[in-house]
C-alpha cells in the first residue's frame, strides 16, 4: 500500500472519528410535578406516580397513612473486577441475575434508575475514571423500566477504574437537578472494588487497590490506583446528611476483595450513607457473597424502601404532636434510627419506619395510623 | 505526507471545538432562558470526549427570574425559568407550614449569592444554593430563618441557625 494511500485512510478515519465525536448529548428527563388543592381524603395514594405528596399544614385527628412513592436510583459498578466470579457466576452476571428477580416485585411502587461507571465509551483507563459532575444518569427513574437496566447488562461489559465518588456525585447531581415533590429518592451503590480515581493522593504513601487488594499494602504506580476511601466516605456522608438535600445510600459490596480496608471503607459508607444492613447487629453495608446473597439484600432494600416510607397529610406543629400506631400497636419515635420512626423530610412530611418497626410484608391489613396534634 | 498525516490526527482531536474535548474537563458557557436572561452555565467532557449539555449555574442575568431568587413560592412557575430557579424545600431545616423557597443551582459559593437581606452566608453545597442565617439575619423577600431539623445538622454547621426558606 501506497504512502499516499496509507494518509488517506488515516484522514478518513480521523474524519470519520471526528464526527462520531462531535455527536451532541444532551437531554434531561424532568418529571413532571403537580400541585393539587388541600383535599379532605387523608389516603394518598403512593402508587400512583402523578400523585403529590404536598401535605397540608397542621390539622388535628387520625390519619391513615399509606407508603411514598419512591425513586430507587442503582450506581453499578462496571470496573474491570466485576468480570470476576461470585459463586458460579460472574459478579457482572450475578448482579443482573439478583436485579431481575428483584426488580419486577417492586415495580408497582418503585420507579427504578441506574448509573453505570465507569462510561461504557471510555477511551483509557486513565479516562474511565472520569465520571464528569453532571445531571445525566444512563437510566432516568420511570416506571417499567426493570428491563431496560437488564439491557445494560447485556450490551456493555464491565471494563476500567473504580471512580465511586464521582459516580455517586453525579447521581445525586440528577436527584438536585429534577426535583420532585411525589417521589422519595434514594441511591444504591453496588460495588465489588475498592473506590480509586483520586489524582490529588499520594502513590507513594497511599493504599494501593491493585496488587494485593484495598490497602493491602505496595506501591502504587499513580495516583489513580491509590484507595479512595477519605473522599468517598465524605461524600456519602455529604449526600445523606446534605441540609438542602439528602439523599439516603445504600451500600451493597459483592464479595470481592476482602481486605480489611476495603471492607473498612465499605462500612463507613454505608453507616455515612444513613441505610446501613442492621441485620447483623453492627450496622455495616449489604455483603454479598454469593448470588443468593446478592438477591436477599436487594430485595431487603427494596423492602425497606417500599414498605417503610410514609406521607402523613398533616404536619404537627409541636415538637411531639405525631404519634404512630401499627395495627394498633404504639411505633416509637426513634431519632437513632434503630427500632422505630423518625422524620426524614419533615419539609414533605415523609417520615420513615426503622429498623423491626418496619413491617416485613405486604399484607393488605396493614394499617399505620398516625395521630396528630396541632398548636 | 507525514506532516500531513500527524496535522490531520491533531484536527480529528482537538479540532473539534463544540465535541471533542479532554475526558474531565470542564468550561463555561451561556445558556438561552426565558425572555432576555442568559444563564450562565458549565459544559464538562466525558469520558468519550464529548462535550456535555450547558447546566445553569447562579442566577439569571437579566429578564424578570432573577427577582424571583429566594423568595417563597409553591410552585415552579413562580420562581421564572426554571433553568434560574426552581421551587424547592430543603429537608435540613424545621419546616411545618411546608414553605418552598426558589432556588438555584452552582458550583461555587459565589453563584449564590444575593443583595437582597442581610447578615446572610451563601452557600453552594453539593450543587445546590442556600441561604446560611442566624439570629441578626434578615432574610430575603418574605423568606424566613428556619431552624435546623435535628441536632446532628446543628452541630455541622454550629455557626448557623438554620436555612432562610
Amino acid at each position: 500500500m501506497s504512502a499516499s494511500r496509507l494518509a488517506g485512510l488515516a484522514l478518513s478515519g480521523a474524519l470519520l472519528g471526528t464526527l462520531d465525536a462531535c455527536g451532541a448529548r444532551t437531554g434531561l428527563g424532568v418529571p413532571d410535578v403537580y400541585d393539587v388543592p388541600d383535599v379532605d381524603d387523608v389516603n394518598i395514594d403512593a402508587s400512583d406516580a402523578t400523585d403529590v405528596a404536598d401535605v397540608a399544614a397542621c390539622r388535628e385527628g387520625r390519619f391513615v397513612l399509606t407508603a411514598r412513592a419512591a425513586d430507587l436510583i442503582f450506581v453499578i459498578d462496571r470496573s474491570t473486577s466485576m468480570n470476576q466470579s461470585l459463586g458460579s457466576l460472574s459478579r457482572w452476571r450475578a448482579l443482573r441475575n439478583a436485579l431481575a428477580a428483584s426488580l419486577p416485585r417492586f415495580e408497582a411502587s418503585t420507579n427504578v434508575g441506574a448509573l453505570f461507571y465507569p462510561e461504557a465509551s471510555s477511551v483509557s483507563r486513565e479516562a474511565s475514571c472520569q465520571v464528569v459532575n453532571i445531571p445525566q444518569l444512563d437510566l432516568a427513574p420511570s416506571t417499567g423500566n426493570a428491563g431496560r437496566v437488564l439491557d445494560v447488562f447485556s450490551t456493555t461489559a464491565p471494563n476500567g477504574s473504580t471512580p465511586t465518588a464521582a459516580a455517586l456525585l453525579r447521581a445525586y447531581n440528577w436527584v438536585v437537578r429534577n426535583p420532585s415533590r411525589a417521589r422519595a429518592r434514594f441511591l444504591v451503590l453496588a460495588t465489588d472494588g475498592a473506590p480509586a480515581c483520586n489524582a490529588a493522593l499520594n502513590p507513594a504513601t497511599c493504599a494501593c487497590v491493585t496488587g494485593g487488594g484495598g490497602g493491602g499494602g505496595g506501591r502504587c504506580s499513580d495516583a489513580l490506583r491509590c484507595l479512595d476511601d477519605t473522599r468517598s466516605i465524605e461524600t456519602v456522608r455529604q449526600i445523606a446528611s446534605n441540609p438542602l438535600t439528602a439523599v439516603p445510600v445504600y451500600v451493597v459490596g459483592l464479595a470481592g476483595d476482602n481486605s480489611p480496608a476495603y471492607t473498612a471503607t465499605l462500612r463507613a459508607m454505608a453507616v455515612a450513607g444513613g441505610r446501613p444492613n442492621r441485620a447483623g447487629g453492627a450496622p455495616s453495608f449489604y455483603d454479598a457473597r454469593e448470588p443468593e446473597t446478592l438477591g436477599a439484600a436487594l430485595s431487603a432494600i427494596q423492602n425497606e424502601i417500599a414498605r417503610c416510607t410514609f406521607v402523613t397529610p398533616s404536619r404537627p406543629t409541636v415538637t411531639d404532636g405525631l404519634r404512630l400506631s401499627l395495627n394498633g400497636r404504639d411505633v416509637a419515635y426513634d431519632p437513632t434510627r434503630v427500632n422505630g420512626w423518625d422524620w426524614t423530610d419533615r419539609a414533605f412530611g415523609e417520615l420513615t419506619l426503622f429498623g423491626a418497626a418496619c413491617p416485613s410484608d405486604a399484607s393488605p391489613d396493614t394499617q399505620l395510623v398516625a395521630t396528630v396534634a396541632c398548636e | 505526507m507525514r506532516a500531513l498525516a500527524l496535522a490531520v490526527l491533531a484536527f480529528a482531536a482537538f479540532g473539534c471545538d463544540t465535541t471533542a474535548c479532554r475526558p474531565g474537563t470542564q468550561r463555561g458557557c451561556l445558556d438561552g432562558a426565558d425572555g432576555a436572561a442568559q444563564q450562565p452555565g458549565y459544559q464538562a467532557c466525558s469520558a468519550s470526549g464529548e462535550w456535555s449539555a450547558c447546566y445553569a449555574v447562579g442566577a439569571c442575568v437579566g429578564g424578570a427570574s432573577t427577582r424571583q431568587r429566594y423568595a417563597r413560592c409553591d410552585s415552579d412557575a413562580q420562581c421564572g425559568d426554571p433553568q434560574c430557579a426552581v421551587c424547592g424545600r430543603y429537608s435540613g431545616v424545621t419546616n411545618p407550614a411546608g414553605a418552598g423557597i426558589c432556588h438555584s443551582y452552582c458550583q461555587q459559593d459565589a453563584d449564590c449569592a444575593t443583595g437582597e437581606g442581610s447578615g446572610l452566608t451563601p452557600r453552594c453545597i453539593l450543587g445546590q444554593c442556600g441561604l446560611f442565617c442566624d439570629a441578626r439575619s434578615r432574610c430575603p423577600f418574605d423568606s424566613q430563618c428556619l431552624a435546623w431539623a435535628n441536632s446532628a445538622i446543628a452541630a455541622a454547621y454550629p455557626a448557623f441557625q438554620g436555612l432562610c426558606q
